[in-house]
């Protein structure tokens, strides 16, 4: 196949422009200090502690507000993406190509997916990490980070697993790209509405959920309320491969 | 195999580079800039900003006899919180004895730095600081110009490579 869009690269610079403007509109008017001159009561090493916690608490802001913006452009790139290196499969007769070699239609269907989320996920997770590494001072570190790493991974997972199983029904790219990107863009809007139409949408975006959490947005909501809706997505994730992989087998190419 | 190697790279870091370029070109200031009545019960205010290049800044005393204003980085910032004390630092900008002044202040590198300003007498008295980004902002900028380059050259390189192979 021909290599003529250079979707996962674009994705890259998207992610780390994004890092970038993130950073910059976090670390604000927080910062404000005064020093007390003159005061016997003054504690110089409780103050540099709080400083650190604010320094601590903008790199989680950031690393949420970087990966929540993030989503925005998965939900376009990845359904592109898929159209593009597998629904176009179907059109140009590569899948009848490939699958005349001894492979496993299960397979096959599996690697795509494993590779593109971890293609996908690192630069996701690992650009932003890398600036407020490089940006903020030594010892700020982000809070939440596993929950972040993993509702990232599963959010691109199921962006992945959907657009499969959308590029196996269609057949067709451009047919692909269209549902993928229109199913996810509705989802999302549900998703950052205010009120929940129904709380089990949250389970298609743990990303958004787990940032929304991060920022502190969910006053009520207890960690072990996102574990579970993490797990709940895990589920929706098993489903939508089990589904893809049933009717990948059973079409025809 | 090669070329199309050489053709991913290149798209790589041409895209993030211009990225960068673009992010140097936008970055916004929030926050900017500090106003504040200033006496002898609290003669020293700051605030911390993340810098990523050169300011631009107009200080100006509204009311009360001179200020000093002082830029340190995030190390000193720390210093002098800890301490309590401005004996012990050395800023990386400073200007003594102003009532008002505008010009630029350069950053050596990235990151946090906190702008203090002191009063110099005993009366109480108000300032105001403006501060605003030079754009773009020299320290992203540059390493994004040099991998946009750098991708350019692997363009060119690839190409040059694709020409030099024999017709099959």
């Amino acid at each position: 196949m021909s290599y003529r869009i250079p979707l996962i690269e674009g994705l890259l610079a998207v992610v780390t422009f994004i890092a970038a403007m993130s950073m910059s509109a976090i670390l604000i008017t927080t910062m404000n200090f005064q020093m007390d001159i003159g005061d016997p009561l003054y504690n110089g090493t409780e103050r540099v502690r709080l400083l650190e916690q604010i320094i601590d608490q903008c790199a989680t802001t950031s690393y949420a507000l970087a990966l929540d913006i993030s989503w925005a452009f998965f939900i376009v790139l990845i359904p592109l993406f898929f159209a593009f290196t597998f629904a176009r499969w179907f059109e140009d007769t590569t899948l009848r190509t490939v699958l005349s070699y001894p492979v496993s239609r299960t397979a096959l269907l599996a690697v795509k997916i494993v590779m593109s989320v971890a293609v996908i996920s690192l630069p996701a997770l690992l650009v932003p990490l890398f600036l407020i590494i490089a940006l903020l001072p030594a010892g700020a570190c982000v809070n939440l980070l596993g929950l972040f790493s993993i509702s990232v991974v599963i959010s691109i997972a199921l962006i992945s697993s959907t657009s499969m199983l959308i590029s196996v029904i269609l057949r067709s790219a451009s047919a692909t790209a269209v549902a993928g990107i229109l199913l996810w863009a509705i989802l999302s809007y549900l998703v950052s509405l205010p009120d929940l139409p129904t709380r089990l949408l949250m389970l298609c975006s743990p990303t958004k959920i787990v940032a929304n959490y991060a920022l502190g947005l969910y006053s009520e909501m207890a960690y072990s309320e996102v574990i579970l809706m993490l797990l709940g997505s895990c589920g929706l994730l098993v489903l939508l491969v089990l589904v893809g992989v049933m009717v990948f087998r059973r079409v025809e190419v | 195999m090669r070329s199309r190697f050489m053709k991913r790279l290149q798209w790589l870091f041409a895209l993030v580079g211009i990225a960068g370029i673009v992010a140097s070109l936008i970055l916004p200031f929030s926050g900017g800039g500090m106003g504040a009545s200033i006496g002898p019960d609290d003669p020293v205010r700051g605030k911390m900003y993340f810098l990523a290049g050169d300011v631009n800044v107009h200080i100006a005393v509204r009311q009360g006899g001179p200020i000093s204003f002082y830029v340190f980085d995030w190390n000193d910032s720390m210093e002098m919180v800890r301490t309590n004390s401005l004996a012990n630092v050395s800023p990386i900008w400073s200007r003594e004895n102003i009532t008002d002044y505008e010009g630029v202040i350069a950053t050596p590198a990235l990151g946090l730095y906190s702008f203090i300003v002191r009063s110099l007498t005993n009366e109480s008295g108000s300032f105001h600081v403006d501060i605003s980004r030079r754009l773009p902002q020299s320290h992203i900028f540059m390493p994004s110009v040099c991998v946009t380059a750098f991708g350019v050259v692997l363009g060119v390189l690839a190409r040059v490579q694709t020409r030099r192979k024999p017709e099959p």
